[in-house]
């Protein structure tokens, strides 16, 4: 059942009711018009009869109407049988046909205005009446031919009854074709729907344009604005790392203008993390509203790899990965590296021998592990590490549990978490539950 | 040892210079990117200290377009932002390692003596060349264990033959890696210090090849 306010049905329900409309009016102009004809044919033949009395009538030396003979038409002599003429002389019947028996056709003047009267015994009867005079008379003559009504109405109704039928079948013909068009005209505004889904869903950054030309115009504002929103995206993020390189670089000049064991150098650090964290925050605020973004994890993964090969190497680390079945992540690569940067970071920094990264689907969703065979942490160290860091004015030595305070909040940004436990090489198992897409094709 | 400092900030790459030369390196500083991507490729250094945030050119293109034209050198770059974006985009382009700023001066030194030992091939942090070691990251040459005292131009001088050796180094080759670009360079002084070093470190061990260069034997 389709909702009211649907373009379907309104266009169908709009489509039926002139339909219908057109139907009905189209029923009875035609109805009026095969009326007309059928009653003109019965017109014309008491016109005759009516043509033939008066051409037969004429006039005695007493001034007397004599009526000419009868005319040969068998049903004027059928007893009543609403074939009737009649001939008057001012008002007077002077002849009439036998089939009105012993009965006159004697109604007021007025009941055979527009051709309608009534018979002897009330039946309804088409009238047609002359009045006319004769050369040699002062005298009023009129000739009246009547036909039966109900023969008139029964030729209607074997008209009717067919008429009515091919008019309906023709309706539901008209019908079914604007179904048939409304399906079709629609069916593009369902492709459009669908591509949106898509880019919503991530699967594609730009809606394909489409073959009709009326949404063409459509489908490139949207395409404009998700550009617009990517390109507003950039500039912002461009700016972040302007401001980020204005501020960090003399920061960094001072830092090392400072002696070793000045107090500033705290303040440096705070400042740092200030910046570091606030500039992420504007990045990433924005981030998980722009739409039609995926990454697939395992180039992350191996990107995140390539930056911490030095370090891998020099305590050479066995690092094991496995990424084949998982799901792409429904955001964007920056924060993904992010996130995965930073862990795999930590757990390069406190492994012995190995490390382990996986990703795999679970629950629709994308799960990322990152183990350690490291020392590990306790479980009131797993719950502090989420919260250390998060504290800005904090002042620890640079990198301790503020790595992952940064990812337990993109995490959070993106609506998914992170979470700490222990792993079963020894050490630290961090897992990161996010959106995943399945990507088709990939 | 000769690095190539490609850092818009003056102060800092005046500091960085300064602690690179106490690393043991004459260091060049451009102060843009398209001063920095022509230097990079059409001088000889050691090593690149790179800023990402460059006026003129984009400190990831002065990498791509070094790495494009077979600059090999070992490139650690200098990101402020210090999200992984930009570590993997530097990556990407080429960089061998990375420093966040603000960073330390003493771990970038660090850093780029680790990136050029690996660059000569030398996977331990000392270098052995027969009776010597280098320390790379202490700087110190010792012969069979004992420091040799030794100037900061014999020490640039001998360690760049410890990291090449057993393999002969043309004179012009040494001088690209001794002096930095303003300093006048004189194979003369080249062949004085030599004299001396091998008069520090024992003859026999820096071989002369007459019209090609020297040799450090090292052994096997």
């Amino acid at each position: 059942m389709l909702p009211r306010d649907s373009i379907r049905a309104r266009l169908i329900g709009l489509a039926a009711l002139l339909i219908g409309v057109a139907l009905i009016a189209g029923y009875l102009v035609i109805a009026s018009i095969l009326e007309d004809f059928i009653t003109g044919r019965f017109d014309a033949e008491a016109e005759a009869v009516a043509d033939a009395l008066i051409a037969g009538a004429a006039i005695d030396g007493d001034g007397r109407l004599i009526a000419g003979p009868e005319p040969a038409d068998p049903r004027f002599q059928m007893p009543l049988s609403g074939w009737f003429w009649q001939l008057t002389q001012d008002g007077r019947v002077v002849a009439k046909s036998s089939s009105l028996f012993d009965n006159v056709l004697n109604p007021p003047e007025a009941d055979f205005q527009g051709g309608r009267g009534l018979g002897p015994a009330a039946e309804p009867l088409r009238v047609t009446r002359h009045v006319f005079t004769l050369p040699d008379s002062t005298s009023t003559l009129a000739v009246t031919v009547t036909a039966p009504r109900a023969e008139i109405d029964t030729a209607m109704s074997r008209l009717r009854r067919p008429l009515g039928i091919s008019l309906a079948v023709l309706g539901l013909v008209l019908a079914l074709a604007s179904l048939v068009q409304v399906a079709a005209g629609l069916r593009s505004l369902d492709r459009l729907g669908r591509d949106l889904r898509r880019i919503r869903a991530g699967q594609a950054e730009a809606l394909p344009l489409p073959a009709v030309a009326e949404l063409r115009p459509v489908a490139a504002e949207i395409n404009a604005l998700l550009e617009q929103n990517r390109a507003v995206l950039a500039r912002s993020r461009e700016h972040v790392g302007n401001l980020a390189h204005s501020l960090k670089t003399p920061l960094a000049a001072l830092g090392n203008a400072l002696p070793p064991d000045h107090p500033g150098h705290a303040l440096i650090t705070r400042m740092d993390r200030q910046i570091g964290w606030h500039l992420r925050r504007a990045r990433s605020s924005a981030a998980p509203r722009l739409l039609g973004q995926f990454t697939p994890v395992a180039p992350v993964i191996g990107d995140i790899l390539m930056v911490l090969r030095s370090p891998i190497r020099d305590s050479g680390l066995q690092v094991e990965t496995q990424a084949e079945t998982a799901p792409a992540f429904a955001g964007e690569r920056q924060d993904l590296e992010e996130m995965i940067g930073n862990l795999v970071e930590n757990a390069v920094k406190w492994a012995s021998t190995c490390l382990r990264i996986s990703a795999r689907p679970k629950g629709g969703q994308l799960h990322i592990l990152i183990e350690d065979d490291g020392p590990g942490m306790s479980d009131e160290d797993h719950a502090l590490a989420l919260t250390r860091g998060a504290r800005l004015d904090e002042t620890g030595p640079p990198g301790s549990g503020l790595g992952l305070a940064i990812v337990a909040d993109l995490a959070a940004l993106h609506g998914g978490k992170l979470t700490l436990d222990s792993s079963e090489l020894g050490g630290l198992r961090a897992g990161l539950l996010l959106p995943g897409i399945v990507v088709a094709g990939s | 040892m000769k690095c190539l400092i490609v850092e818009d900030d003056p102060l800092l790459s005046s500091q960085l210079a300064e602690a690179m030369r106490d690393g043991g390196f004459a260091s060049d500083i451009a102060a843009d990117g398209t001063k920095g991507e022509f230097l990079g490729s059409t001088e000889t250094y050691d090593l690149a200290i790179l800023d990402l945030g460059l006026p003129g050119m984009p400190g990831i293109e002065v990498l791509t377009r070094w790495r494009d034209t077979g600059v090999t050198m070992p490139v650690l770059i200098l990101t402020a932002r210090g999200d992984w974006t930009d570590k993997v985009a530097g990556f990407r382009a080429g960089a061998d390692d990375y420093a966040v700023k603000p960073f330390r001066l003493e771990e970038v030194v660090l850093r780029a003596q680790t990136l050029v030992r690996r660059a000569a091939g030398h996977a331990q942090a000392v270098i052995k060349a027969g009776p010597l070691q280098l320390d790379t990251q202490l700087g110190v040459i010792t012969r069979n264990g004992l420091a040799l005292k030794l100037t900061a131009f014999e020490t640039r001088i001998l360690s760049y033959l410890i990291h090449h050796q057993n393999r002969v180094v043309s004179r012009s080759e040494l001088s690209d890696h001794l002096y930095d670009s303003a300093a006048d360079r004189d194979f003369k002084s080249i062949e004085v210090v030599i004299g001396r070093l091998r008069r520090k470190i024992g003859e026999g061990l820096i071989e002369t090849r007459r019209g090609e260069g020297y040799v450090l034997r090292g052994g096997a």
